[in-house]
């Protein structure tokens, strides 16, 4: 019952925020002397932006509770249709991000937790911190001058510097796995680094538990002793780790998509932004501040399925 | 700025409304059979839309829009005007007031049906109509005719209000609409129709291909137009994220055209596939000084001396290095260095002279205070100066400016605002001190915007508020003939008195930048200051990469 007031106090927040920003513009059009003033109040009356705000903000929500999320003010496009155009775009960057990250943080974590105090662990430390203190969008444009300009000059296999599919003969799934390779990485990059640490620490924590200690006692095979029970455990605040950062992946994907001129909600995001357009500005923190208490609520659920003692209670 | 007279005598001797010879005028393509391959253009900015009636003065959507849609006429890269859909120059009748406009009888929309001069009314209808002033185009010809009529299927007829010279330069180019299409549609419905991301039905030398919202919009070849269709097979516009974006485009040879930033030309001019085209632009480097008594600003700059010393205080050839990367024009004048009506001969030259603005200043009566600001009356010369963030390069040049102001003891704190608060600030609030902006004029120059006494109301663009009598009857002077020269002369006075009164600093003429592959022709000497957008002339474009 707590989704309700968080989702409306998002909405309200935003609304105030986007309409501070700026004055009294016509959204998405360039000012120039050719447009009279009568022209820009007559398009601003059609859009309704001569409103009181809180009118403004009523009629909004009045159609988000019949399921709108209104109509862009730039292009006529209802926000709806622009997010189901682009969310695919975003979900399998995101999805490909996050399994990368998840494939590749667990193993680095754990064998940094087994190894640890060795050259292996402070080796995988440095990597670590070097992967998430390098700012996102440095790295895609390092990748995007590598793999795009200085490959092709080299005569190389290179790969596209932007956009999900070529321009021309694009959109095959060859084709747009290769464009999804550099964004994909970079997303990825951050959450190796950050997740393994999350492993390392909580696999260490599980490998002094008493059960574990028990088991080994037991003669249980070490593999099983690590794989078994003590991974199995180091992975419940993992979970919430992920649970929380779905949402986060899907907005912290603004960065890269920006990079890459990825066609996604974030840059999405980014352009309606830029263009001050307040129905697809407030539409998409909606569908955000939902996927929000959604991922957290996802996490719950998966918390207690891992976790027989939240389980049972 | 050459060209002939169209037919009436009225237009007086010697006058011309920019029209090129009737043989000259869009001629057919005779290469359909031709195939020149795939371009592709980038752009900053997100295509919103491609239907031309909403013009949005952004890049991008509508050049599609004029690809797809013929207007009546279209302009060269200096304005000059040609017939596309009209099979000739209009005839203007002795009093000016009547237009008239014979369509080429082969013209026809892609679903076969014929394109007429309904067609030519509707469009013109919704710009000027009340009964579509629910439709976000801005009826930016509203009260402009006194009628529009067909008389026959290819005749056209618009009866002027008044004499409007800026008709067909700057009016007469709009991408025409299908009525049989859209004309059902009500003024909202307009608004929201997929027409307008996806128009089923095109005339011009290109159709749609495909809308990818925030990725790309592809054009095909329109073999059935009567223009002859393009020389290319596609033409697709990418939507990248900024010049960087768009430069590491050009570099990987995915883009074969793409504006630049004067900071990125060194990385395109490095690439030997690559070559940068440039050409001084419409644009003006504009910064308006505080003249309005109820500001506080005015205090200091209703003073003519202190705007014309600030004025002598900066280095400009040495800022166009510096901020410009050599790309801009020091300007010399009030408008743009590309119009026709354009001059510099008789008018006050403003170059640096350090001495000669601390001689103003001091007669003016700012002494140096021993802190190194002037001051008169106790007050300080200290003012602020607010311009565009995020917009290269206008965040370096004030702060250059006032570090400039300061050698002469003008202490300037300079603030940034995002585009849309600036020009918030200077069409509605006007609170500020300098204001440095940059606009672009369309090819008719009209200053009534821009310069008149009306125009010092909310939401036009006198932000200076400059009031001068003897300015409005030269302006109201020159939009009353189409008479070319007399106009010229008009404009030409225009400028001596701005220059001399100095409302406003005309800084810098920018010049446009475009990064192009070198296989790429037909863009470099045509692609210009007033045909960015008007792209009739995208069809003569070919890629002879072979790709």
């Amino acid at each position: 019952m707590s989704i309700i007031p968080i989702v409306i106090g998002v909405t309200i927040v935003t609304f105030l925020l986007a309409h501070a920003a700026a004055g009294s513009i016509v959204p998405g059009l360039k000012y120039s002397p050719d447009l009279s003033p009568r022209d820009i109040a007559n398009i601003r009356n059609n859009l309704g932006l001569n409103r009181p705000l809180p009118v403004q903000y009523l009629i909004w929500l009045l159609g988000l509770l019949h399921g709108s999320f209104g109509i862009s003010m730039v292009n006529g496009v209802p926000v709806t249709t622009q997010i189901a155009q682009r969310l695919p775009n975003t979900l399998i960057l995101t999805t490909t991000a996050l399994v990368i990250g998840a494939t590749l943080s667990i193993p680095i974590g754990i064998l940094a937790a087994l190894k640890r105090g060795t050259v292996v662990d402070h080796g995988l430390t440095v990597v670590s911190v070097l992967g998430f203190s390098i700012p996102q969008f440095w790295l895609g444009l390092i990748m995007i001058i590598l793999f795009s300009i200085e490959f092709r000059k080299w005569g190389l296999p290179s790969l596209p510097p932007g956009g999900a599919e070529s321009p021309v003969d694009g959109g095959g799934v060859l084709d747009r796995l290769v464009h999804l390779v550099m964004p994909a990485t970079v997303l990825a990059t951050f959450y190796i680094c950050v997740w393994s640490r999350f492993v390392r620490s909580s696999m260490l924590e599980a490998l002094t538990q008493d059960y574990v200690n028990t088991a080994r006692a037991k003669g249980m095979k070490e593999r099983r002793v690590i794989f078994v029970h003590a991974l199995r455990n180091a992975l419940i605040p993992v979970i919430t780790l992920l649970g929380a950062e779905l949402p986060a992946l899907l907005s912290g994907g603004l960065v890269v998509e920006v990079v890459f001129s990825w066609p996604g909600i974030g840059y999405l995001a980014y352009q309606v932004a830029l263009a001050h357009d307040y129905t697809t500005i407030l539409g998409l923190t909606t569908f955000a501040a939902l996927l929000v208490v959604i991922g957290n609520l996802l996490a719950d659920v998966a918390y207690g399925l891992v976790d027989p003692r939240i389980r049972h209670s | 700025m050459g060209g002939i007279v169209a037919g009436s005598a009225a237009l007086g001797a010697g006058g011309s409304l920019g029209l090129l010879a009737p043989g000259t005028r869009a001629q057919a393509a005779t290469t359909a059979s031709r195939k020149g391959g795939n371009f592709i253009e980038a752009s900053p900015v997100q295509v919103k839309t491609v239907n031309p009636i909403f013009f949005s003065g952004e890049e991008g959507g509508d050049w599609l829009g004029h690809m797809m849609f013929a207007g009546l006429m279209t302009g060269n890269a200096s304005g000059e005007i040609q017939p596309l859909l009209a099979a000739a120059p209009p005839t203007i009748s002795e009093d000016q007031l009547t237009i008239t406009f014979k369509l080429r009888s082969d013209a026809k929309w892609t679903d076969g049906q014929p394109l007429t001069a309904d067609d030519v009314v509707f469009t013109y209808k919704i710009h000027s109509d009340p009964a579509y002033a629910k439709t976000n185009t801005g009826q930016r010809l509203a009260g402009r005719f006194s009628s529009i009529s067909a008389p026959d299927p290819h005749t056209v007829v618009f009866t002027l209000s008044a004499v409007w010279p800026a008709f067909l330069l700057s009016n007469a180019h709009y991408g025409i609409i299908p009525k049989h299409v859209l004309g059902s549609l009500s003024a909202e419905d307009l608004n929201t129709t997929p027409f307008n991301q996806n128009p089923a039905v095109t005339s011009g030398a290109f159709k749609m291909g495909s809308f990818k919202p925030g990725e790309q919009v592809s054009l095909q070849r329109n073999p059935a137009s009567f223009l002859g269709g393009s020389i290319l097979n596609h033409y697709t516009l990418l939507q990248l994220s900024g010049t960087t974006g768009i430069v590491n485009g050009l570099l990987s040879g995915e883009v074969h055209l793409g504006p630049l930033d004067p900071s990125l030309l060194s990385s395109v001019q490095s690439n030997p596939s690559l070559a940068v085209y440039s050409y001084v632009s419409n644009g003006m480097d504009l910064m308006y000084y505080q003249m309005d008594p109820s500001q506080p600003g005015s205090q200091i700059f209703a003073d003519h001396a202190v705007r014309q010393a600030l004025l002598y205080a900066l280095d400009r050839k040495k800022m166009v290095k510096a901020i410009y990367y050599n790309q801009a024009v020091v300007a010399d004048s009030q408008l743009p260095r590309a119009s026709w009506a354009y001059t510099s001969k008789g008018l006050p030259h403003y170059g640096f002279d350090k001495a000669k603005a601390q001689s103003l200043l001091e007669g003016a009566g700012w002494k140096m205070g021993s802190s190194g600001v002037r001051q008169k009356n106790g007050k300080d010369l200290r003012f602020e100066i607010l311009s565009v963030s995020g917009q290269a390069p206008y965040p370096d040049m004030i702060a250059s400016m006032a570090d400039q102001w300061k050698a002469v003891g003008a202490a300037a704190t300079t603030r940034l605002l995002e585009s849309d608060s600036v020009v918030d600030v200077m069409i509605n609030k006007r609170n500020f001190d300098l204001l440095l902006f940059p606009l672009t004029l369309g090819a008719d120059p009209d200053l009534t915007p821009l310069w008149s006494s009306k125009a010092t109301a909310q939401g036009a663009y006198n932000a200076s508020h400059y009031v001068n009598p003897q300015l409005d009857k030269l302006i109201t002077d020159a939009g009353a003939t189409n008479n070319i020269n007399r106009r010229k002369q008009l404009y030409a006075e225009c400028q001596k008195v701005l220059m001399t009164d100095l409302p406003a600093a005309v800084l810098f003429y920018p010049k446009a930048l475009w990064g192009i592959n070198k296989h790429v022709q037909g863009v470099r000497g045509v692609l210009g200051a007033y045909n960015k957008y008007q792209r009739a002339w995208m069809r003569k474009v070919n890629d002879t990469s072979g790709a």
